[in-house]
């Protein structure tokens, strides 16, 4: 049984459709990364899996379970690490993680539960006066309780310092070993990257990939990214680029001479005679191996800095 | 049962309010001011046990009620536009064991500091002015309709803290709710049995039987019609005139809380249950 379905789910806020029809299935047993950048819809989706939110089209299920029909029987399976919580203002780590072990009906012991995310000292303080980093460790720690079947995770890196971050990746890879599934949403690759089985990228509320990291290697084509300076570039030419057999991309770099070009591997020599034959000198060129930053960049069509 | 591990949370959390316990300390200070000035007086102050209690009620009458509304007019709106519901919804709980389990915890840290204030209260006021057998049942009666009495209040409350996000709307609702619930009600109600009567005075003298009703619905009526059940009062005595209907017997008060516990709690959950967080 598939751990997330969602089947054509569209949300639409007045105007804007922050979700367009999103088709997901994420299987028992992987870690899936949910990547896209802020603002793409991310945390929509995860707010309808918890029903916080009704799609107004499409529907999406949790081991078989409607998220909206039946919410309850749903969040039986999950540890969740929402996005915009806050702690209740007058109870203490250790308050918050006792009363997620009442509320799911669990038995574990509330000081090994803070002790693994890092807290065990301050648990008896007010949550309240806790850093956000602290608080993040502890919502994650009310997450774990329980050995959910589902970890849902939205940004959990945010607020964590380098040495959070890789305390939560070990976290995540410990939960998914005793058999979690773990979806995990974030925009900064490099953390979805370093432990994903498969990752869907989504922009502007329209999921525009969903492989494994290696297949969208692959679907650039071995990876190939061309530098080439020239010595004047015009529309014409881009376009006379795309239009090459094997070019993925063409687009031009910051300094208006210089055209960024992922192409497979064997287009290489095509390109360089493409623009020969279109009269276009070449200045200069070099090639680089397509980053997945690259392939993020060019999905979510975001510029860079 | 996820209601009651909500209810307890919410103990925890509401019940450290300081300002709760402010308030509640008023209510004590001026419960010890009128046995202090009591005392002062030499005890004749009050002619008898009901007399102290009846006292007691008209000081309860618009204290209860603040109380009961300051507790819950944030109670959902404040974990929602903060965000500490999440935590909450993040867990097996529906969003009505939710609401139930704060109308539950709300309850119990509304009722607790009150019902023990007028235990106190009710002993000392035993020891000036030693009750009878019937007064002292009436006397546990009276705890008994007071704690409805609050609860009223309070699922008006959550109710309100409910149907929004927009936190001023829910303070003015509260306020609103706080004046019309405690002192404009039987105005409002006088105003429309004049102006349906063209403003004839009889028409007051002899109020037509569904005024009587409309009286009783403010939870202050309610409570007095009730009192009358366990004590001799003045209180409520609209009701047991010779003109008065049937159907404001002192059942019709049970009812009266009942319906201002249930319908407004209904009425915000079906609005909270379909809306997005």
């Amino acid at each position: 049984m598939a751990a997330i379905e969602v089947n054509g789910v569209s949300k639409r806020y007045g105007s804007l459709l922050a979700l367009d029809r999103v088709d997901l299935a994420v299987e028992e047993g992987e870690i899936f990364g949910f990547l896209g950048p802020n603002g793409a819809g991310k945390s929509t989706l995860l707010n309808i899996l918890l029903d916080f939110a009704k799609p107004t089209h499409g529907s999406a299920t949790i081991f078989g379970a409607d998220c909206q029909r039946n919410p309850v029987a749903a969040r039986e399976h999950l540890g969740v690490l929402p996005e915009g919580y806050a702690v209740y203002d007058r109870l203490t780590g250790r308050e918050h993680i006792e009363y997620a072990i009442r509320s799911k009906n669990a038995d574990d012991d509330p000081v090994e539960i803070l002790r693994r995310v890092g807290i065990r000292e301050d648990g008896d303080r007010k949550a309240s006066d806790y850093s956000k980093g602290m608080a993040q460790r502890l919502v994650l720690g009310m997450a774990l309780v329980g050995e959910p079947d589902l970890l849902l995770l939205d940004e959990p890196t945010s607020g964590l310092d380098p040495n959070g971050a890789a305390e939560m990746r070990r976290i995540i890879e410990e939960e998914n070993e005793r058999g979690a599934t773990i979806f995990f949403s974030s925009h900064i690759l490099e953390q979805v990257q370093a432990v994903c089985d498969r990752v869907a990228i989504l922009q502007g509320g329209e999921l525009v990939a969903v492989d494994t990291i290696q297949g969208l290697r692959d679907s650039l084509g071995g990876g190939t990214k061309l530098i080439i300076t020239v010595d004047e570039l015009s529309p014409a030419i881009l376009d006379t680029l795309r239009g090459t057999e094997g070019v993925e991309t063409a687009r031009p770099a910051e300094d208006e001479s210089t055209v960024e070009v992922t192409c497979t591997n064997d287009a290489k020599m095509d390109v360089l005679v493409a623009l020969h034959g279109a009269g276009v000198d070449v200045v200069n060129f070099r090639t680089e191996e397509a980053s997945l930053e690259d392939m993020f960049i060019e999905y979510t069509g975001g510029s860079r800095q | 049962m996820s209601w009651q591990t909500v209810a307890a949370k919410d103990v925890r959390d509401a019940g450290r309010s300081k300002t709760i316990w402010l308030v509640v300390g008023v209510l004590g200070l001026l419960f010890l001011v009128l046995i202090g000035a009591d005392l002062w007086t030499d005890g004749d102050l009050f002619t008898d046990f009901t007399d102290f209690v009846t006292t007691i009620v008209s000081i309860l009458g618009f204290l209860v009620p603040l109380i009961a509304l300051l507790l819950g007019y944030k109670s959902v709106i404040h974990e929602r536009v903060s965000g500490s519901i999440v935590l909450s919804l993040s867990f097996p709980h529906s969003r009505r064991e939710l609401i139930a389990g704060t109308f539950a915890g709300r309850g119990v840290v509304l009722l607790a500091p009150v019902l023990g204030t007028l235990a106190v209260v009710g002993l000392l006021g035993g020891l000036m002015y030693p009750p009878s057998g019937s007064e002292l049942l009436g006397f546990a009666w009276f705890v008994l309709i007071t704690a409805l009495f609050g609860l009223g209040f309070l699922a008006v409350a959550i109710a309100l803290s409910m149907s929004t996000t927009a936190e001023r709307r829910v303070t003015l609702g509260t306020f609103g709710a706080y004046i019309l619930l405690v002192s404009f009600w039987d105005n409002l109600v006088t105003a429309t049995v004049q102006f349906l009567y063209r403003f004839r005075q009889e028409a007051l003298f002899t109020l037509p039987d569904w005024a009587y009703l409309l009286y009783l619905l403010k939870p202050a009526e309610a409570y007095n019609r009730l009192l009358r059940v366990g004590f001799d009062t003045t209180r409520g005595a609209r009701y047991a005139s010779s003109e008065a209907p049937w159907f404001v017997d002192w059942w019709m008060g049970v009812v009266v809380f009942a319906a201002w516990i249930a319908v407004p709690l209904a009425v915000g959950l079906s609005r909270f249950d379909r809306t997005d967080l």
